[in-house]
């Protein structure tokens, strides 16, 4: 078994988004795909799996080309792609989505179904006992019936995965398979493709978790604005330049201290002394211009602080009828940076959302400010002052990002409208928030201001989507699982940011299973399991036995 | 008597219409996540072949049927292959604007009868079952029977066939990167939601024994809506059958009200037009049909 690509381009325009890669992946190969946000890694995934057309090139596997099919033949010729988002079949139980995978693996027909023998019916139960089995192998055994849409997004990801390996693809390409996994899950997940690969299948793992395409891959490629750079090793990797580079975000100086950081470390510790070291670092030219500008903070806090910003009494709430945060209580002040960890599905997203006004509140009150905001809708709360990005970064995908930024200003303005009474029409004069946002795209903090955002690659709409967080006046931030598919540059930058806003006095929740992520932003830290908070009495008893001990 | 069980014949046909019509357009917008009129056009395609085939050509009934049905074939592959490359909001207005173009054409055709349509269709006839209202149950019985079976062993939960319907209803794009070929599936929905129609649409014109350019106008496909969104969208195919009784039940109920013929028809439209709508806001699921939500991450990635 092997796939080859030869001299593959991907251009849109006079813009190279593969700049003639040439790779194979042998049998027994595991190759981790990394990069920087925009570098073109899923671009590449979608060359081979026939959702892009090459520009020139040609794409092969086992001998027979790929380039120019469509992906429905690509994909019936055994290969089976794990996407950056949530593809999953909505409103279909979790077992009915692994089901789906393996049934593409037979015959499908009116026929066969019209007239059902005693075969048909005994390979039906045989499919569902494969796919009970994958279930249970992903930790999912119990939410087989589950419809995939109110699944958490880590079990999102792990029925994505079970349903890739479902179809009996001889190449696996999996985009950020581990995005959005706690370790209990992680440690499945690993476990699962260590057993895959011993069935000889092609494994592409596209993925930003360091030290777990380390643990995994035997090959490495590297990518670096369209170019594709093969490494046979991790060490030969992290100790390259392009990677200290344009992943880590090095200068040239500095390459030496990386390079001997990976020779005497784990890849995490490198990921939590890179990522310390560079929040140490004094901003250079480039730097400053990817900073957000300073948060806006309300101006009545130099009159009075209230002790309290979020109060949470007792608070119960779900989706539809079911509970899934349980009596809840906690307060926070500004300048907490409050993290929330805990295994999959144990309803860190659903209690933002809460907060946030998305979901049902059974019982139990939400207070901002000493204000009572139960009642409130979701577009209220934002008016008054708190933000919430959401674990897939929506944004509106056919308009520019300019316009997506612009949008979050015009919010601004309607919110302050509103309050005044004033017809926006007439009201109109461009804020503080407005002004930031044109000045931010006039010297081009956003570097695609001009494309669709639905043309960014993931870690990009991330970006963007963080950015948008940055405008206004805003309280109380929500971040759900921000790390999310951002490469080592921008997590950085991502701890500067929520050092920054710490300072300006603004409260914030993160959900996060980045542990080195928490650690470096965290004033305080608790696990949330079942629906119910144990909160740690310091960040540093954040230990792994006490997250094994969650399950986090 | 005999004029009551006429009326409860006629009924129970126009009860088994329905829900015919109504099962084909679930199967492509409940279970296919394609919303559209198409039902109503292609029981009005295959009532005029009947019609013509009988009056015009003197073919036999039965075998008129048969025409119909197989007519239906060519004509419902070469418009499920230019409908169906539309998204499911072009499909939803092509569909529309299919249906009102259809009723003008025939009402301007010679060969169809222009606005007065075709009078007088005969009704097929077995052993000591004829006229208009028998000949028409022959058709629709059999018809509504074979359709919910096929409809339930294909859409049912154990059937790899309705879950990759279902898999392409809600998230086409992973469905086609595991080799599923969407439109070649979807073309055969659409095929097998035509044949439904047209047996619907043929057994319709046989019992009113007349056809004409309203018979399949947008009333009908309103009624048919009525009946999808009031059984469940994407729900059992025999529930169709509820919805359908349901709503003739309703239509009967107000012809006899207390009001002049003339306003009959008007107070059944509205009526039914709110319930339409009452349903959509207030009970989205319908009787018995499931809840069906958009994935947002696929909506992004359209």
């Amino acid at each position: 078994m092997m796939l080859s690509i030869e001299n593959v381009s991907y251009r849109i325009g006079n813009f190279v988004i593969l700049d003639q890669v040439n790779a194979e992946i042998r049998q027994g190969d595991v190759v981790a795909l990394i990069g920087a946000n925009g570098a073109g890694k899923s671009t590449l995934a979608d060359t081979i799996s026939g959702f892009l057309r090459p520009s020139s090139g040609k794409i092969s596997l086992n001998g027979s080309s790929l380039t120019g099919q469509p992906p429905a033949d690509i994909g019936r010729q055994r290969v089976s792609r794990m996407f950056q988002r949530q593809h999953l079949a909505w409103n279909m139980s979790a077992l009915e989505n692994v089901l789906c995978g393996l049934d593409t693996q037979s015959e499908v027909s009116w026929r066969k179904n019209l007239f059902r023998t005693y075969r048909t019916a005994s390979f039906e139960n045989e499919k569902r006992e494969r796919a009970t089995d994958l279930l249970n192998r992903v930790g999912l055994g119990t939410k087989a019936e589950m419809p995939a849409r109110n699944l958490s997004f880590g079990q999102q990801r792990l029925l994505a995965l079970a349903r890739s390996l479902a179809h009996r693809s001889d190449l696996l390409l999996l985009d950020e398979p581990f995005m959005g996994l706690k370790s209990a899950a992680l440690d499945l997940t690993v476990k699962l493709l260590r057993e895959e690969l011993r069935c000889g299948r092609l494994l592409l793992i596209i993925d930003h978790s360091l030290s777990i395409v380390e643990s995994i891959a035997t090959k490495f490629w590297f990518m670096e604005k369209g170019r594709l750079t093969s490494f046979s090793s991790f060490a030969s990797l992290s100790g390259s330049e392009m990677f200290v580079r344009s992943y880590l975000g090095f200068g040239p100086g500095e390459k030496l201290r990386a390079a001997e950081t990976t020779t005497n470390q784990s890849c995490s510790d490198l990921e939590v002394s890179l990522s310390i070291v560079n929040s140490q670092r004094k901003p250079g030219r480039a730097e400053v211009s990817e900073v957000a500008p300073p948060m806006e903070t309300d101006s009545s806090f130099a009159s009075y602080i209230p002790p309290t910003l979020l109060a949470l009494s007792s608070l119960s709430g779900g989706y539809g009828s079911r509970v899934i945060i349980r009596n809840l209580t906690l307060n926070l002040l500004r300048g907490d940076v409050f993290c929330l960890l805990g295994m999959n599905g144990s309803g860190k997203s659903t209690l933002l959302r809460l907060i946030a006004g998305i979901g049902k509140c059974f019982s139990g009150s939400i207070s901002l400010d000493g204000e009572v905001i139960d009642h409130l809708r979701a577009d209220e709360r934002v008016h008054k002052g708190i933000r919430l990005l959401l674990q897939d970064h929506r944004l509106f995908r056919n308009l520019s990002v300019s316009e997506n930024l612009l949008l979050t200003a015009f919010s601004e303005e309607s919110a302050s409208m509103a309050s005044t009474g004033m017809p926006l029409s007439f009201a109109f004069t461009p804020s503080s928030t407005y002004t930031n946002v044109l000045r931010d795209m006039q010297s081009g903090i956003s570097g695609h201001d001009r494309r669709l955002a639905g043309t960014l690659s993931g870690g990009e709409q991330s970006r963007v989507a963080v950015k948008q967080l940055g405008y206004g006046r805003s309280k109380l931030l929500l971040l759900d699982e921000p790390t999310a598919g951002i490469d080592g540059i921008r997590k950085s930058e991502l701890i500067t940011l929520v050092k920054s806003w710490k300072e300006s006095g603004l409260a914030i929740v993160i959900t996060e299973h980045d542990v080195d992520f928490v650690l470096s932003v965290a004033t305080r830290v608790a696990i949330l399991s079942d629906g119910e908070l144990d909160e740690l009495a310091s960040v540093e008893s954040l230990t792994p036995d006490r997250l094994l001990l969650h399950g986090s | 008597m005999s004029s009551l069980t006429s009326y409860v014949a006629f009924i129970l046909a126009l009860v088994l219409q329905l829900a015919l019509l109504a099962q084909a357009t679930d199967l492509l917008a409940g279970h296919t996540g394609r919303t559209g009129l198409t039902a109503s056009v292609f029981a009005g395609i295959a009532g005029y072949f009947y019609a013509l085939a009988t009056v015009n050509l003197l073919i036999n009934p039965w075998i008129a049927v048969c025409l119909a049905l197989v007519s239906t074939l060519p004509v419902s592959l070469f418009m499920g292959y230019l409908l169906l490359k539309l998204d499911a909001q072009g499909f939803l207005i092509a569909t529309f604007a299919l249906q009102v173009a259809l009723v003008d054409l025939l009402r301007n055709l010679t060969l169809t009868g222009g606005p007065l349509g075709i009078r007088d269709v005969p009704a097929p006839s077995l052993f000591v079952f004829g006229g208009a209202t028998a000949g028409s149950l022959l058709i629709a019985i059999p018809g509504l029977l074979l359709a919910t079976i096929a409809l339930t062993l294909t859409l049912g939960p154990r059937s790899d066939l309705g879950r990759l319907f279902h898999w392409i209803r809600d998230d086409s794009k992973s469905a086609t990167a595991f080799g599923v070929h969407s439109q070649n599936l979807l073309l055969s929905a659409f095929t097998v939601h035509a044949i439904i129609g047209a047996t619907a649409g043929i057994s319709f014109v046989i019992v009113q024994t007349y056809v004409g350019p309203n018979s399949f106008d947008l009333w009908l496909s309103l009624n048919i809506l009525a009946v999808v969104f009031l059984s469940g969208t994407g729900g059992s195919p025999s529930l169709m059958l509820i919805g359908a009784s349901m709503l003739v039940c309703l239509i009967e109920l107000v012809n006899f009200a207390p009001l002049r013929p003339e306003s009959v028809g008007s107070l059944q439209k509205i009526i039914f037009n709110l319930l339409l709508v009452g349903i959509l806001v207030f009970q989205r699921r319908g009787i018995g049909g499931p809840v069906l939500e958009a994935n947002p991450s696929a909506e992004m990635a359209e």
